[in-house]
């Protein structure tokens, strides 16, 4: 009774400090480093959803931005105030949604329920294509996603997107969203369904033998890392205000898969140090590829530096440290379990 | 029917492109297992080195295709030099990512030094002309494309299935370690394999600059698409097959866009993806038969 | 005959990675020789032969063929040197017929008159594959799958060839023929190198042999010597 006692005590202090930080982090944040900090915590639930299909089952997924653009486009047509859907988008909507805004909640939950959906529907069919294939079709996917968006205006609004976002992302959604993931996906990852996961990554044949059932657990897996790339990806467009079809494109795709390879594919602190790196890397980024001031010379844009040095980094962690940084092993809580029950 | 024709005819150009396109990316993927996405960009590369030399530097028309081919073979070797050599072995899944980030590395630095806009691609004179068939257009530069791509598939298939280089490339791609035990020098045929589809996509976008008389930073990204499709269907390492299907992809997509409503041409990609799921459903190993087990 | 062994490898260490598979190895193969490597399974035999051809890593030691340090040589260039192999598990080019492997034996040759001297030469050997020409090789039972690629290896005519478990999998009159076989080709002047399991094959019709056991050389010497010890009898009871 003790030991439950000094769990549950444990668990208050732990949700406690993140509450405690994430209030002084908004009121401290200003600006510059608030949106650097939320971009942090998008790329780390967007890297920890994608570790599950492409770290632990092994299934390589290009194909994520289809599932973030169902989402994305789901939760914004819930999202935007209804005057701007009516009045200003000439959408062909059924009617309870151009006459209805949602709070944020229910549009991330309902978003992200079609983004698993979708990512279902994903995966059966891909189910039987092996290795590289599979990474092909999930291409396909991508780019057959983003053609229908941009190709359906009277659902979409076409290359045109849509605007009037409301601004909900803050610190609060996004690192709590972060949190909450990393804590479920390090709990699986130590269960049951987590080493199966890891199993049929591994040798899939063998897991089958030892009485996985394949299927099965695909589908969970896949569920989960749609249901949580989806929300990353609402929280996304709820910070930028805007939705266009290209927003989930290869290059944005391809970021998340080197966030992930550089952290370590199949370890979540992993993808929290490369969503960081990659993070960093961007914002560092950023002011020079919009041309600045040097002493007076002035240095022109480069637009596209960034994903540039991305593709960079990814081909030199590929040769050089092909396991990434963490490999498959995370970091070490044990300090924060105190004593081991023996 | 006419109409029918006219869209077969009008795909024949940009098909035989296509064709030479998956005819380099089959060789290389059926011989190292490498899904090389980056080879969109040897054809831009090669695309944008024949417009420097025709449009910007006014060189007669022998020179332009003469910088396609030399831009694609530097890029070409440099992307297999830095991307995949190192990696070689690691699994067709490493390769592919590094060949994707190759690719986005050399698309963005050409749209950042020269952006992503429409370049006039200078075509030369006796390309332009057309001819007519009761009321179906046949453009000269198509039928030049076709008569030249046609040329190059047959000397590429005699190579192929005739030659020592030919014998030992099949060798390395069904198993390279009995190949080498030959005799057959595997590191140089991959060398070759390489140079070979890098000629071959700095032909498809010389071609298609002419074609189309414009070539932009971001070309390579479906026709390597396309490219890639045509050869899973043409059976993976076959020439022949997939120089064919690469056909049938334009043919298709042609007559697919004819028969769209107005509003929805945009849907144009989705045909070969569609292709690619029956094919990859109903029949794995591709129409033709495959070159590796 | 020369005095410099044909080929012979000194304190050889080799291994995948981080592990050594072979310790310290030194073996001789006199010019016209068949010398026999023996010992069970996993024992580092095949190592041998892969770390010949420089397909494994060779970390320490030296391989001379003919004198000419070959160590570190491209696999494809010691081949070119004059060493075929018949590879465990046979090795056969599955998608090609019976003729077609047998040329890609020949990839080396350039004219066609040796190529089909050489072909013809294989088939009065085997007579079977010759009226197997255009099979798909894969349809081939164990044994003639076995004759295939023998005789794939001595399309190119070459100085040595290493043998790696012919008898795996063959019944006892296959095993045999395959015996006489090699008996048959050493007597043309072609080297071989060795490797089995099947100790009474092996020193049957082999010169000098050595006995492995864990990548280290426990025992050698002249195969009539060979079969008399004690070692031996002690280690293949019941196989003699």
């Amino acid at each position: 009774m003790k030991l439950e006692k000094k769990i549950v005590e444990k668990y208050i202090l732990t949700i406690g400090l993140f509450f405690l930080t994430f209030y002084l982090l908004e009121k401290l944040l200003t600006g510059f480093w608030l949106t650097l900090f939320l971009l942090f915590g998008i790329n780390v639930i967007l890297a920890i959803s994608l570790n599950i299909i492409n770290g632990w089952i092994g299934f390589f997924s290009i194909g994520h931005g289809g599932i973030m653009l169902v989402g994305a486009y789901v939760a914004a047509f819930l999202t935007i105030p209804t005057s701007f859907k009516q009045g200003v988008i000439n959408l062909h909507l059924p009617a309870f949604i151009l006459n209805t805004q949602l709070p944020f909640l229910p549009a991330l939950l309902i978003g992200s329920i079609f983004g698993v959906i979708t990512g279902i529907i994903l995966v059966l069919p891909a189910i039987r294509l092996k290795g590289f294939y599979f990474c092909a079709g999930t291409l396909g996917f991508n780019i057959i996603m983003a053609t229908l968006a941009e190709n359906l205006p009277k659902i979409t609004n076409g290359p045109m997107g849509l605007r009037h976002l409301p601004s909900y992302t803050n610190i609060w959604w996004v690192w709590g969203m972060a949190v909450f993931l990393a804590y479920i996906t390090l709990m699986v990852k130590k269960s049951y369904i987590g080493r199966a996961f890891i199993s049929i990554g591994k040798d899939p044949c063998l897991a089958e033998h030892m009485g996985i059932n394949l299927l099965k657990y695909k589908i969970y897996a896949f569920g989960l890392s749609a249901f949580f790339t989806s929300i990353g990806a609402i929280l996304w467009i709820h910070l930028i205000l805007n939705l266009f079809p290209t927003a989930f494109d290869l290059t944005f795709v391809f970021s998340v898969v080197t966030m992930i390879v550089i952290g370590g594919m199949g370890s979540i602190s992993g993808s929290i140090i490369g969503a960081a790196i990659v993070t960093l890397f961007a914002e560092i980024l950023a002011p020079i590829e919009e041309g600045f001031n040097f002493f007076g010379f002035q240095v022109p844009q480069a637009l596209g530096l960034t994903t540039i040095l991305l593709g960079v980094l990814l081909i030199v962690v590929l040769i050089k440290k092909p396991e990434g940084i963490m490999g498959e092993r995370e970091i070490s809580l044990n300090f924060l379990k105190g004593k081991k029950i023996s | 029917m006419s109409y029918f024709i006219q869209q077969v005819l009008n795909a024949l150009g940009w098909g035989s492109v296509i064709a030479l396109l998956a005819a380099g990316y089959t060789m290389t993927f059926g011989i190292i297992g490498l899904v090389n996405f980056a080879y969109g960009e040897v054809f831009m590369v090669g695309a944008f080195a024949a417009y420097f030399a025709l449009t910007v530097f006014n060189l007669p028309f022998w020179a332009g295709i003469l910088a396609g081919i030399i831009g694609a073979l530097v890029i070409g070797l440099a992307i297999e030099r830095i991307a995949f050599k190192p990696v070689r072995g690691s699994g067709m899944i490493t390769l592919f990512i590094t060949s994707l980030g190759a690719s986005i590395i050399v698309k963005n630095l050409t749209i950042m030094l020269f952006d992503d806009s429409l370049k006039n691609f200078k075509v030369p004179k006796f390309f332009s002309g057309v001819y007519l068939l009761g009321d179906i257009i046949i453009f000269k530069k198509s039928i030049i494309i076709f008569l030249v791509t046609i040329i190059l598939g047959i000397m590429l298939v005699y190579l192929v299935k005739n030659t020592k280089l030919g014998i030992a490339m099949r060798g390395i791609s069904y198993d390279s370690k009995i190949s080498e035990t030959l005799g057959v020098n595997t590191e140089r045929t991959i060398i070759i394999t390489f140079v070979i589809a890098s000629l071959l996509g700095g032909i498809a976008g010389t071609l298609w600059g002419m074609l189309f008389g414009s070539v932009k930073g971001s070309m390579g990204a479906i026709p390597v698409v396309d490219a890639f499709i045509a050869s899973v269907i043409g059976g993976v390492g076959n020439v022949f097959g997939a120089m064919v299907s690469g056909y049938i992809l334009a043919i298709g997509t042609g007559i697919f866009i004819a028969y769209l409503p107005q509003e929805l041409v945009g849907l144009k990609p989705l045909f070969v993806w569609v292709v690619f799921f029956i094919i990859l459903i109903f029949k794995p190993s591709g129409l033709f038969r495959a070159n590796i087990k | 005959m020369s005095t410099i062994p044909l080929l012979e490898l000194n304190n050889v260490v080799a291994g995948y990675g981080k592990k050594d598979i072979i310790n310290k190895i030194s073996i001789r193969i006199n010019r016209g020789a068949i010398v026999t490597l023996l010992g069970s399974n996993a024992v580092g035999k095949s190592t041998i032969l892969n770390t010949i051809l420089s397909q494994t890593c060779l970390k320490s030691g030296e391989i001379k063929y003919n004198g000419i340090d070959i160590s570190n040589l491209a696999t494809y260039k010691i081949v070119r040197m004059g060493i075929t192999v018949v590879p465990e598990g046979r090795g056969i080019l599955a998608n090609l017929t019976t003729k077609e492997n047998l040329l890609a034996g020949a990839y080396l040759l350039k004219s066609k008159q040796e190529i089909e001297k050489n072909l013809n030469r294989v088939y009065s050997l085997f007579p079977i594959l010759k009226d197997r020409t255009n099979q798909l090789s894969e349809s081939l039972s164990g044994g003639e799958q076995e004759m295939l690629v023998i005789g794939r290896a001595l399309m190119s005519k070459p100085n040595l060839i290493l043998l790696d478990e012919p008898s795996l999998g063959l019944a006892p009159k296959l095993v045999e023929l395959v015996g006489k076989i090699i008996k048959e080709i050493n007597n043309e002047g072609i080297s071989i190198l060795l490797v089995e399991q099947n100790a009474k094959l092996a020193l049957g019709i082999s010169d000098y042999g050595y006995l492995i056991r864990k990548g280290e050389v426990v025992l050698e010497g002249n195969c009539k010597d060979l079969v008399k010890n004690e070692k031996i009898k002690e280690i293949y009871l019941g196989i003699m």
